[in-house]
């Protein structure tokens, strides 16, 4: 079904819409879902809940492009499952500990700087992706949105493994040199 | 050397960062998410279509033994062609006439050399035109047609109004170089046109500078046998005079 009909079922408040948006999009959700919490069962839980909040959002909200809008929730939904379970433990999965590459140096310490900074990140992330070729967009976005290990992004991209971990320390590099040229984080 | 200096930080700190790079990485843009999700897909389809326009190897080796074949089979045509157009050679006489043939003279098939329709034409309409003798009398004023038999050696000539020399010697200028070669350089009847300021050409040599007499019936070689245009338009003026 199209992404327009699925987001009409749900303005009618038609329950098929949850079962429609099961149907094209749970597998692409429960892999990023359990990417980040590295549980099905949570991943599964992640997903229900994704799918109700999107329940709950729409209308009013009209999303274009419901995969991304689902994918959005899901992930949100899924980072902050993962950190209440491991709130001992700061990050903690895989995906956060490379991104510590991409924070500059001179990064501020300050939770109140950063509240500021909000929206401005991720202006300059989007911009940064823009200026990136993109088969190292993509590669970017399928590990550290999508959540894939560096096997899949090869798979998707027709590279090699070895080639994919140095696109992404260099792009996460790039990224640093960015953020530090910005003086944002 | 990063690994140090995060460590240095101080986990807690850094880790905290990191977090809210993760949490800002929501905002990607929806066309990047979609441009990563269907990139796999796109991809798979590219390579289909890719594949779906290349030919199997054995229809490859097919088409190329074919384009083989018919590439050889050409080549044997013409090889046996020119082999057969080169025939035995000329007779021993002949020869002694034309000792060296141009190379170009050589190529031009034989039955169409030999042809020349202007010699039939003026040698078949000599009989009732004005001997003109063989010298150059009277060649001044008068726009003429000149020919001479070799056979007798008479030179016979029709007046020519001035638009009909003009025409023939258009023509011979424009024809000249499309023209074929007469074998051997033989003709049985030389022509000339005379204009009415001297000037003399022959539609059997090619139009240039070099070509052009004035005030004589220059003799020449044959180069080339005159055009169709040519041969009606002379056949019209011999045969009304």
């Amino acid at each position: 079904m199209e992404d327009a009909a699925i987001v009409a079922l749900f303005w009618s408040r038609d329950e098929d819409a949850i079962r429609q948006s099961q149907n094209k999009y749970s597998a692409m959700l429960l892999g990023i879902s359990e990417s980040l919490t590295g549980s099905r069962t949570d991943a599964e839980e992640c997903v229900n809940d994704a799918l109700l909040a999107a329940w709950n959002a729409i209308p009013p909200a009209k999303p274009e492009k419901l995969g991304a809008y689902f994918a959005k929730l899901v992930r949100r939904i899924s980072i902050s499952r993962y950190r209440s379970a491991h709130a001992e433990k700061r990050g903690g999965f895989l995906i956060e500990t490379e991104l510590t590459d991409a924070i500059p140096d001179s990064a501020q310490q300050d939770p109140a700087e950063r509240e500021l900074e909000k929206g401005m990140l991720t202006e300059t992330v989007n911009r940064f992706l823009k200026e990136l070729p993109q088969r190292k967009r993509v590669a970017f976005v399928l590990r550290y949105f999508y959540g894939k290990s560096v096997e899949e992004v090869a798979k998707e991209t027709g590279m090699r493994t070895s080639n994919v971990k140095v696109t992404l320390m260099r792009t996460r590099e790039a990224l640093r040199k960015i953020l530090e040229k910005e003086g944002l984080l | 050397m990063k690994k140090e200096q995060t460590a240095g930080r101080g986990e807690p700190q850094d880790g905290r960062l990191t977090e809210f790079l993760m949490d800002e990485l929501n905002g990607i843009d929806d066309a990047f998410l979609e441009e990563a999700s269907s990139y796999s897909e796109n991809r798979e389809k590219a390579k289909r279509m890719r594949r779906g326009f290349r030919l199997p190897p054995a229809a490859v080796i097919s088409l190329s033994a074919a384009c083989a074949v018919i590439l050889f089979a050409v080549l044997i045509r013409f090889a046996i062609r020119g082999i057969l157009l080169q025939g035995p050679g000329p007779l021993p006489a002949e020869s002694g006439q034309n000792a060296e043939p141009s190379g170009d003279r050589a190529e031009e098939p034989a039955q169409e050399a030999k042809k020349d329709p202007l010699a039939d034409v003026l040698k078949n309409a000599g009989k009732g035109q004005t001997v003109a003798g063989t010298g150059d009398a009277n060649i001044f004023g008068t726009p003429q047609l000149v020919w001479r038999t070799e056979t007798d050696g008479v030179c016979r000539s029709v007046a020519l109004t001035k638009a009909q020399s003009d025409r023939l010697v258009s023509l011979v200028a424009t024809s000249g170089k499309a023209g074929r070669r007469l074998e051997g350089g033989r003709a049985d009847v030389k022509m000339w046109i005379l204009r009415e300021d001297g000037t003399v050409v022959t539609p059997y040599l090619a139009f240039s500078p070099g070509n052009v007499g004035y005030g004589t019936l220059f003799d020449y070689e044959p180069e080339l046998i005159p055009e169709g245009r040519i041969v009606s338009l002379v056949s019209d003026i011999v045969g009304r005079a």
